[in-house]
């Protein structure tokens, strides 16, 4: 026994116990990968559900409300034509009561021509004699207090008339001034729902937007997760490589202690030489072949992206 | 200051009658003639434009077949003419003039009314100023707290006086 016979198993079991720990933690830190990738997913799906279906469902109720909106809107134009047409009958009642007002004034000119009937007729009675032009003067005095009675009628009819006419020109200025500023209120209203519904869209636009950001760089880093996942299969090929190292260990203990027991010392040439040739025979990669021909270590690009 | 003395020219005529006058308005003021010189009162119609005539004298309308000259008595008191209106009348009233009877129109504003004015309401016309020429006015009548110019109907169509301005208007 001498010192490489004891250490070579030692140096065996040191390198297998540090394949174990790496590929022990290659598997947990993998483990992880494909809970972030999960998570990920999880993520993208939930966002997509938010500000997908969410954001349509956003939309849809920015376009109820604003039906609804128009529908005050549409509302309010009801009331301010509704006002109009009552404008309209107003004039109408106010020509009427024009017409009216020149009727007045016709009974005043009856009754001024009543009274100049009367005063012919007094005329006539002074200019006749006696008895009959007294019975003429009193025909002539009730004609005329006829004509005084007519004519204050047609005065007062004028004088309510001219009262009525004054109201409804009143309520016709009241109700422009109301319709005035109902226009104002309708057109204020319509260009503030289309400022808010603007504002509105412009969130809802900017949300969908970083929704979509937002599963873009999802995307990017579960790629990039990927990628590292498949960086990881190192491990398979190290794990390989270290298995066959201590493998090969065990062999040269196990062919150095033959060596040893038959005691030819020339065995240890022809020994080695059919060593190494087993152990070239024995590699399972070319990395491996090129290794011990004394090539560089080339980096050999992984073959797939499946997962251990 | 002399007192308002009784009218001679009211008292000429029946003493009952006389009472009553006739008011009109002429250029927003009222004035009152003698009911017994008035024939009657027309609805205003446009005469009958007549040349060469002074712009008192409007023209001539056709009374039941007579000529009758039709005075203007805002343009007679040197006012000018009033605007036309349906209210616009014409009174016919006579004048005497040597011993004929000379049947005249007058334009006024309006007509009024028939009323009694006791000559103890009738006062002297004032002796100047005035807006009328004094010897137009026959007297101040009183009705109802208000003064009304009694016309001197003899002196306003006094048509001398008229023949004269309308002679003078024929050498112009």
């Amino acid at each position: 026994m001498n010192a490489i016979e004891e250490s070579l198993p030692i140096f065996a079991k040191q390198i297998d116990n540090a394949r174990r720990q790496s590929e022990e933690a290659i598997l947990a830190l993998s483990t992880r990968f494909r809970g972030i990738v999960t998570s990920l997913d999880a993520a993208v799906a939930a966002s997509e559900k938010g500000s997908g279906d969410g954001g349509r469902d956003l939309v849809g109720a920015m376009e109820d409300g604003k039906r609804q909106l128009l529908k005050v809107v549409e509302a309010l134009e009801a009331v301010r034509s509704g006002r109009a047409a009552l404008i309209e009958e107003i004039r109408l009642l106010a020509a009427h009561t024009r017409e009216l007002g020149d009727m007045a004034q016709e009974v005043e000119l009856i009754a001024f021509k009543t009274n100049m009937l009367s005063l012919n007729a007094a005329i006539e009675a002074a200019h006749a004699d006696g008895d009959v032009g007294r019975g003429f003067a009193v025909v002539a005095q009730e004609v005329r207090q006829l004509s005084v009675e007519s004519r204050e009628t047609g005065k007062t009819i004028g004088r309510k008339i001219s009262v009525i006419s004054d109201a409804l020109r009143h309520i016709v200025g009241v109700n422009e001034q109301a319709v005035a500023a109902e226009d104002a209120a309708v057109k204020d209203s319509e260009m503030r729902i289309a400022s808010v519904l603007g504002h509105f869209g412009g969130m809802t636009e900017r949300l969908l937007h970083s929704a979509e950001n937002f599963r873009n760089e999802s995307e990017v880093i579960k790629d990039a997760v990927m990628d590292s996942m498949v960086q990881l299969q190192f491990q398979d090929r190290v794990g390989q490589i270290l298995s066959h190292v201590v493998g090969s260990l065990g062999d040269l203990a196990a062919t150095a202690g033959a060596s040893d027991d038959s005691g030819a010392t020339e065995a240890g040439g022809g020994g080695a030489s059919d060593y190494m040739a087993k152990l070239v025979r024995t590699y399972t990669t070319d990395e491996q072949r090129r290794i011990h021909d004394g090539t560089a270590a080339v980096a050999v690009a992984p073959q797939a992206a499946e997962f251990f | 200051m002399p007192t308002p003395e009784r009218l001679p020219a009211a008292a000429s005529a029946a003493d009952d009658d006389q009472h009553q006058y006739l008011t009109f308005l002429l250029g927003g003021e009222t004035f009152a003639l003698g009911i017994l010189g008035i024939r009657e009162i027309l609805e205003y119609e446009p005469p009958t434009d007549i040349p060469m005539m002074p712009a008192f004298i409007r023209g001539i309308v056709n009374l039941r077949g007579a000529v009758v000259p039709v005075i203007d008595l805002s343009a007679r008191f040197g006012r000018g003419s009033s605007a036309v209106t349906k209210k616009t009348c014409i009174v016919i009233v006579e004048t005497t003039w040597h011993d004929a009877v000379q049947v005249l129109g007058v334009v006024v504003d309006s007509v009024n009314e028939v009323l009694e004015i006791p000559h103890s309401e009738i006062e002297a016309p004032p002796s100047f100023g005035g807006s009328v020429r004094t010897d137009f006015i026959e007297g101040m009548g009183k009705i109802r707290d208000r003064f009304v110019i009694v016309l001197k109907l003899d002196n306003v169509l006094s048509i001398e006086e008229m023949e004269n301005l309308t002679g003078a208007t024929r050498l112009q």
